[in-house]
């Protein structure tokens, strides 16, 4: 694999207290592709995918080493603004956590917060990011209907709106579908699938068959380690790693 | 990025006045030592520390000046004491109750009105002291003055009935249900499983409740200025008048006592005692209540 | 075991339950018997005239005017001034202190504060906003005095309603690149208000039924004027109470009664205004 890519990952070791939860991992994502995270509960996908963007500084006793650059700024650096960080690379989250607010607030929000009060251009952005999230004809009535309204697949792909209205370069997934049922996790799907146009995309998943379907490369993770990481098809069809093997048949996790 | 450089100084402006109303607090805490020490330190120049403590007269307001501060901790005292009678046992019956009997409805019912007896303001307990309580007891006990400690002390200890209640209830309610379920399986009643088991187990939460009433009640000051009397006096009996800390310092405050007097001081001297002994009971409730939440981790 | 003990075990229960209960109720019948005695001996009393003369040597006559616009004045000022420095004290310490020993120490102070009997905030607010400041016995005095008496309910009421907030909506907020105060402001403030509220209220009606401190600080039980501005001597509705109490003729007591069952009743909305607006909100917000 060549260095081309938004992210080179180096040597990274977490951190929660004395706990050590990710070791000497080494990674290198590509812009414009899925990069797929699988691997056994609590192994360190969640803290790994959340050192990207910097939400992991929110955790008081949480301490790491290692080096990760974004576009050749390592972000962990003194220089680097977190806040800037965050713009750049968005995040949707595990549970669908939408503001307790309207709609278009939720999409809004991002936009107000940059300095946006321009009232057409906050129109505009809401309704493009609805459609690229494909939700735009369930709810283009009802924009200013309380979002806590929406059913939970609703809410997900409000989420992944807010998240692209901002946009950001990169857009961070952690396991966004194991709160929804499968026809919402299939819609889900297809998006990520198109959103790879614009965006670079990393995606924590504890489904094989969503690795498969979506993503271009799948890293394993396994008790903090990086066990194996590589072009999807081979880690399905020929995996290097035993333990890769063992999982994604489902003899163990 | 210029945009992010005036947003940072912002966030910093507001941190830093957010930091400024935090530390209003500790500036208070520093006010209430500062100015107690400063015009008690004023006090004992003139009056000697000896006398403040064993002089068995206060009197500071008459011609034959005398400063025994030991007569008013005596009424605060005993109105004080009066007033556990009343909630110690009534309130642990009602935790008792309310925690290991009552059914969930009743509980809603009962507790936000218990509420109320606590949000009344205290001036409205002093008229009732006065002008209900007192009468209704002159015709029982025939020798009570108009003005008493026993007629405060009893509308007193209502008064903070529902803080005994609510806390000695929030410590039992604490008390594993393993604990109790163990009882039961024996063929305990809930009687037995209150006394035996729950009691126990929540006593230094129970104490730690019991504490901070004594505190309220000493700290009380309206009950007591309305209705029992203002004649400092070194008695046990709850039939006469008597004064109490906090009623003193009423009494000189609705008269217009110079700053820099010695009458003045008097008061600051004794806030200072009054102040130690809440402080010091406060402290221990706290110490209590911590000791109880580590025996439930 | 035989049937003896057993059944006097029960018996021995229900008696203790009947106790209890009794015990339990004791406190309610005391309520009752408190605001049926209070309404016999004042509701006679109370009437548009009684709301809007000034006080007066003859008990007939005497009203409670200057009480009451003396009340308003000291509550608008203390809510103006208690509400942001409360709030503001409770967001530093829930969202920006550091989790040290400082912070605990400042904790345990405030825990230590709401424990400082009220009438040594009026030692306080007579040494310093009186004395110290030269504020004299006026409006303004009283407001801040009741101020820092209260300060440490509405700080710990923040507290707990911003702890009350998910951390999945700050996450969301930060995730977008938002700074820590915008989140606290346009994400966790307006969701943690309405508890907010609920606690000020409250915390401000246990204010307004108040004496002991702003006694201390000088407050004059006799007005027969209305304060102009903040720097004005003024009564309170609690203070006209006690001094009505403390006068041996009938006809004050029954005054004092009359203008109980208005402080009650305006103790009473302000208790109903924080309940209506604590069922009102979690209703509304479901996560
Ligand atoms: N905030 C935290 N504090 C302490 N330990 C944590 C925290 N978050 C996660 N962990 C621990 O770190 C390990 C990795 O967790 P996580 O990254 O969430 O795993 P995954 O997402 O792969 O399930 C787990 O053992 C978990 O218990
Ligand atoms: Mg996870």
């Amino acid at each position: 694999m060549v260095d081309e890519g938004v992210f080179s990952i180096l040597k990274l070791n977490a951190w929660y207290g004395k706990k050590h939860v990710l070791k000497e991992v080494d990674m290198t994502i590509r812009a414009n592709h899925v990069t797929a995270l699988i691997g056994p509960s609590g192994c360190g996908k969640s803290t790994f995918i959340r050192c990207l963007n910097r939400m992991n500084d929110l955790i008081p006793d949480f301490r790491l080493t290692g080096e990760i650059t974004h576009e050749g700024m390592d972000i962990y650096s003194p220089e680097a603004d977190p806040i800037e960080i965050r713009r750049r690379i968005g995040m949707v989250f595990q549970k669908p956590n939408p503001f307790p607010k309207s709609i278009y607030n939720n999409i809004a929000y991002g936009l107000r917060i940059f300095g946006v009060k321009d009232k057409k251009r906050l129109d505009k952005a809401v309704e493009e990011s609805l459609k690229k999230a494909a939700l735009w004809e369930e709810v283009k009535e009802n924009l200013h209907q309380n979002a806590l309204t929406l059913s939970g697949g609703q809410q997900q792909r409000l989420c992944i709106a807010r998240a692209i209205a901002v946009n950001p370069e990169v857009i961070l997934f952690d396991e966004p579908c194991s709160a929804l049922d499968p026809i919402a996790t299939a819609k889900i799907e297809d998006l990520i699938a198109k959103l790879k146009k614009d965006y670079t995309v990393v995606i924590v998943t504890h489904n094989m068959q969503q690795a498969a379907r979506v993503s271009d490369f799948t890293g394993f993770f396994m008790l903090g380690d990086l066990a194996e990481f590589d072009v999807t098809e081979k880690i399905f069809t020929t995996p290097a790693n035993k333990l890769t093997e063992d999982y994604i048949t489902g003899r163990f996790g | 990025m210029d945009r992010r450089s005036r947003q940072r100084i912002t966030e910093g402006c507001i941190k830093g006045i957010l930091f400024i109303c935090a530390s209003l607090s500790i500036l208070t805490t520093i006010g209430i030592i500062g100015i107690l020490i400063f015009e008690t330190v004023e006090f004992f120049r003139e009056v000697s520390f000896f006398e403040f403590l064993t002089d068995p007269q206060w009197t500071p307001l008459f011609v034959d000046k005398h400063f025994g501060i030991m007569s008013l901790v005596c009424g605060t005292a005993l109105v004080a004491f009066i007033a556990m009678l009343v909630a110690i046992p009534l309130g642990l019956l009602s935790a008792v109750y309310l925690s290991e009997y009552a059914s969930a409805r009743f509980r809603e019912v009962v507790k936000p009105l218990l509420e109320i007896l606590a949000g009344v303001p205290t001036v409205v307990y002093g008229y009732f002291a006065l002008l209900f309580v007192t009468p209704l007891l002159q015709v029982l006990i025939p020798g009570l003055a108009g003005f008493n400690a026993l007629a405060p002390g009893i509308v007193m200890g209502i008064m903070i009935l529902p803080m005994v209640s609510s806390l000695s209830e929030d410590a039992m309610y604490a008390v594993p249900m393993d604990l109790k379920e163990g009882a039961y399986a024996l063929g305990a009643t809930r009687f037995q499983v209150a006394v035996k088991v729950v009691i126990p187990a929540a006593l230094s939460g129970i104490m730690s409740s019991f504490v901070l009433a004594v505190s309220r009640a000493i700290g009380e000051t309206m009950i007591v200025t309305i209705a029992s009397g203002q004649q400092p006096r070194l008695t046990l009996n709850p039939l006469v008048p008597i004064e109490t800390i906090t009623a003193y310092i009423v009494q000189v405050s609705l008269g217009d006592t110079p700053s820099g007097t010695l009458e003045y001081r008097t008061i600051f001297a004794a806030g200072m005692t009054l102040f130690v002994f809440t402080l010091a009971l406060n402290l221990m409730s706290h110490w209590l209540k911590e000791r109880f939440r580590e025996e439930y981790r | 075991m035989t049937k003896g003990p057993l059944s006097r075990n029960k018996l021995i229960d229900r008696v203790f339950k009947i106790t209890a209960l009794v015990a339990t109720v004791v406190g309610l019948v005391f309520l009752s018997v408190l605001i049926i005695d209070i309404l016999i001996d004042g509701l006679g009393r109370v009437s548009w005239s009684f709301l809007t003369s000034f006080p007066s040597r003859r008990p007939e006559r005497a009203g409670i005017l200057s009480a009451i616009v003396g009340t308003l004045w000291v509550m608008g000022l203390t809510a103006l001034f208690s509400f942001p420095l409360g709030v503001c004290a409770g967001i530093y310490l829930e969202e920006y202190a550091k989790k040290g020993v400082l912070t605990k120490l400042v904790e345990i102070n405030i825990a230590n504060l709401a424990g400082v009997p009220s009438i040594i905030y009026g030692l306080l607010g007579l040494g310093i906003f009186v004395r110290t400041l030269a504020l004299e016995r006026s409006v303004i005095s009283g407001a801040l005095t009741l101020t820092l008496l209260i300060l440490p309910i509405i700080i710990t009421t923040t507290r707990e309603s911003l702890k009350a907030i998910p951390f999945s909506i700050r996450e969301a907020s930060y995730a977008l690149g938002a700074t820590l105060w915008q989140t606290i402001l346009r994400q966790v403030l307006p969701v943690a208000m309405p508890g907010i509220l609920t606690g000020t209220i409250l915390a401000l009606s246990r204010a307004i039924g108040e004496t002991a401190p702003l006694i201390a600080i000088g407050a004059l039980t006799y007005i027969a004027f209305l304060p102009e501005s903040v720097f004005d001597p003024f009564t309170v509705l609690p203070i006209q109470t006690f001094n009505w109490v403390s006068r041996p003729q009938k006809g004050f007591a029954t005054n004092a009664a009359a203008a109980i069952i208005v402080l009650l009743l305006l103790t009473l909305i302000m208790n109903s205004i924080a309940i209506y607006l604590r069922h009102r909100f979690q209703r509304r917000i479901k996560w």
